[in-house]
């Protein structure tokens, strides 16, 4: 399998389809880390393709190819933003008549509470925890994705799972 | 190990970190229960993660509509960006070119090897490569028009524009089946060509002609590059091979196994035309061939040829002329064209042809006359009233070699002749040979 190194390389040498490696290799982390975050499967799945694209467009500028994970959540987190001031500005504007400020969306939110307690975990927490719980790495590879030591994968996972246990058992006690 | 240390390796363990000190862990859990049950509750909580990055990645996937996004991206851009990176490159250092060319390719053992400031790329397997194509699509950009004479000047050619071609090629390499669509604006207009049998078709599509004949004549029009692609790589390796071939490979700023070979040829003098030869690095075909005229330091993009679609099936319909119901059909393909040389001079025959066609057009025998002037019908040449007034040649000759550009091998012969109310009409006639009959030479444009 060719690496994230060789993929933007043959990417900027005109081979988009090398691109596609590498959104099959992230697009479950970055989603797994969206919907943490946004609580809202359809728009974390449309900033994860606007980050996606964002990302090829602007793959000229990234200067450590190692670097592409950190990177590519920080446009999805530009992304998340930018969407976040458009939804800001829309609710601002006056919905036309007759139509349902929200439409139900079917969508299944497993683990609810999990969730939601790793979406207020500090950004380097969520990136360890989505790279590896949703894009099913090792530690090894989730140090080689981030450009980290493996200790400090370790350590941040350690740290992430003492917050998480504290987080869940005091919403749990509360319900 | 104690408690303390216990717990802050127990995620390593648990995720089977090497390096982890698993077998102190298990002997501490055996021995503490405190311990043990905060292994069992970050187990259960790693378990909890598993579970839900599974439900997550069930999820369907976005990779179709980002590499479908992607792709209208790209489309957006202009085609071939790696070789405007190249082409900025060449223009923007034009001295690194002539450094490159100090590196000479070098011929090792049966294969050649390119040798240059990147890796090196082994020429014969595109050679082999290039034996197996048996069809290819071409797109071919004249560029600017400019060609580089022989006086170290720039020209310009009116017949520049863009041309389309689909080839198909027999087992002996040679072309089978030709399509080649031009927007040439100028001469006659904007034209297709179909080839196949010895017989070529020309459809002129603002003069609404379709022109049958024998060979290919009007085919000639195009370069060699086109009528048989895999020319292009015989031709480098002969070049190479008799040391004509100034050839390095350039590195490309970011290389992988995706990335195309890129091949520049340099010519030995300080003016030329320098050649760009980009190579697939998987099927080691030719993607994309450039040219640029060389003048001291200025290089001018001369033309493109992009080869695709190579050994892919070509719809029968591409080689089928679905011909508008006003298109006139001259079919010529089962005369002889112009007149045979024999011992005759080249200036005594093109004196001789033009004589000829007058004397045809005297005796009002069109139908030959158009053999000696093809591409005009007989109809259209019994309409010209200069030509069904002839009555009498006064004179005829001395030819003379055309000597304006991009006329090589034709001939202006001067004629005069009368009309028949007693009028006299003077004029130069072209003569040159018919390539599609060879030792036959034949009246050419305009009169």
């Amino acid at each position: 399998m060719e690496t994230d190194d060789e993929c933007i390389r043959a990417s900027l040498d005109g081979h988009p389809e090398a691109y596609g490696h590498l959104v099959r290799r992230y697009q479950a982390p970055l989603m797994g880390y969206l919907v943490g975050r946004l609580r809202d499967r359809q728009e974390a799945e449309e900033i994860a393709q606007e980050a996606f694209v964002r990302s090829y467009t602007g793959l000229a500028t990234l200067k450590k190819t190692s670097a592409f994970v950190p990177w590519l959540f920080g446009i999805a987190n530009r992304v998340v933003k930018e969407s976040r001031r458009a939804k800001d500005r829309e609710r601002r504007l006056p919905l036309p008549e007759n139509v349902p400020a929200g439409l139900p969306v079917e969508q299944a939110v497993p683990d609810e509470t999990l969730q939601s307690s790793i979406a207020e975990l500090d950004e380097r927490y969520r990136q360890v925890i989505a790279l590896r719980y949703h894009g099913r790495m090792t530690c090894e590879q989730v140090a080689q994705v981030l450009d980290l030591p493996l200790g400090t994968v370790t350590k941040r996972l350690s740290r992430a799972y003492a917050i998480l246990r504290e987080k869940l058992n005091s919403r749990e006690a509360q319900t | 190990m104690n408690c303390r240390q216990c717990r802050k390796s127990l995620v390593p363990y648990l995720e089977k970190v090497p390096g982890a000190p698993a077998a102190e862990i298990e002997r501490h859990l055996a021995e503490c229960d405190a311990c043990r049950g905060e292994a069992v509750a970050v187990r259960a909580l790693r378990d909890r993660m598993i579970q839900l990055g599974e439900a997550e990645g069930a999820a369907r996937s976005i990779e179709p509509t980002v590499m479908d996004r992607i792709a209208r991206h790209s489309q957006q851009k202009q085609e071939g960006e790696p070789m405007m990176t190249i082409r900025k490159r060449l223009f923007a250092h034009p001295w690194r070119l002539s450094a490159a060319s100090i590196v000479f390719a070098a011929l090792v053992g049966a294969a050649l090897i390119l040798v240059g400031r990147g890796n090196r790329y082994a020429f014969a397997q595109t050679v082999e490569a290039h034996r197996n194509v048996r069809s290819v699509h071409v797109l071919i950009e004249n560029g600017a028009g400019l060609t580089l004479g022989k006086d170290g000047g720039f020209s310009y050619r009116q017949d520049s524009g863009t041309t389309e071609v689909w080839i198909e090629v027999g087992e002996d390499g040679k072309p089978v089946r030709v399509r080649a669509d031009t927007d040439w604006s100028s001469g006659d207009g904007p034209y297709t060509v179909f080839w196949q049998n010895d017989k070529a078709s020309v459809w002129l599509r603002s003069k609404k002609v379709f022109w049958t004949f024998k060979d290919m004549n009007v085919v000639s029009k195009i370069p060699k590059e086109i009528m048989d692609p895999n020319s292009v790589v015989t031709t480098l390796e002969e070049r190479m091979a008799a040391g004509k071939a100034h050839i390095t490979q350039i590195k490309l700023n970011f290389e992988s196994e995706f990335s195309p070979k890129v091949l520049v040829m340099n010519p030995p003098e300080p003016e030329g035309m320098v050649e760009v030869y980009v190579i697939d690095p998987k099927t080691k075909l030719l993607q994309q061939y450039e040219k640029y005229a060389k003048k001291g330091n200025e290089l001018v993009f001369a033309g493109r040829f992009r080869f695709t679609q190579y050994n892919e099936p070509i719809s029968a319909s591409v080689f089928a002329p679905m011909l508008p119901a006003d298109v006139v059909r001259l079919d010529q393909s089962n005369r002889e064209i112009g007149l045979a040389q024999g011992k005759m001079s080249d200036s005594e025959v093109c004196e001789a042809v033009v004589r000829q066609f007058f004397e045809y057009v005297i005796a009002k025998d069109y139908d030959k006359a158009s053999d000696i002037w093809p591409g005009w019908g007989t109809d259209a040449l019994k309409g010209g009233n200069e030509l069904k007034s002839v009555a009498k040649i006064i004179s005829i000759g001395p030819a003379k070699p055309d000597v304006r550009p991009g006329h090589g091998g034709r001939f202006r012969v001067p004629f005069e002749v009368e009309w028949s109310d007693g009028g006299r009409w003077s004029g130069t006639a072209n003569v040159k040979p018919w390539e599609g009959q060879p030792g036959r030479w034949r009246l050419d444009g305009g009169i």
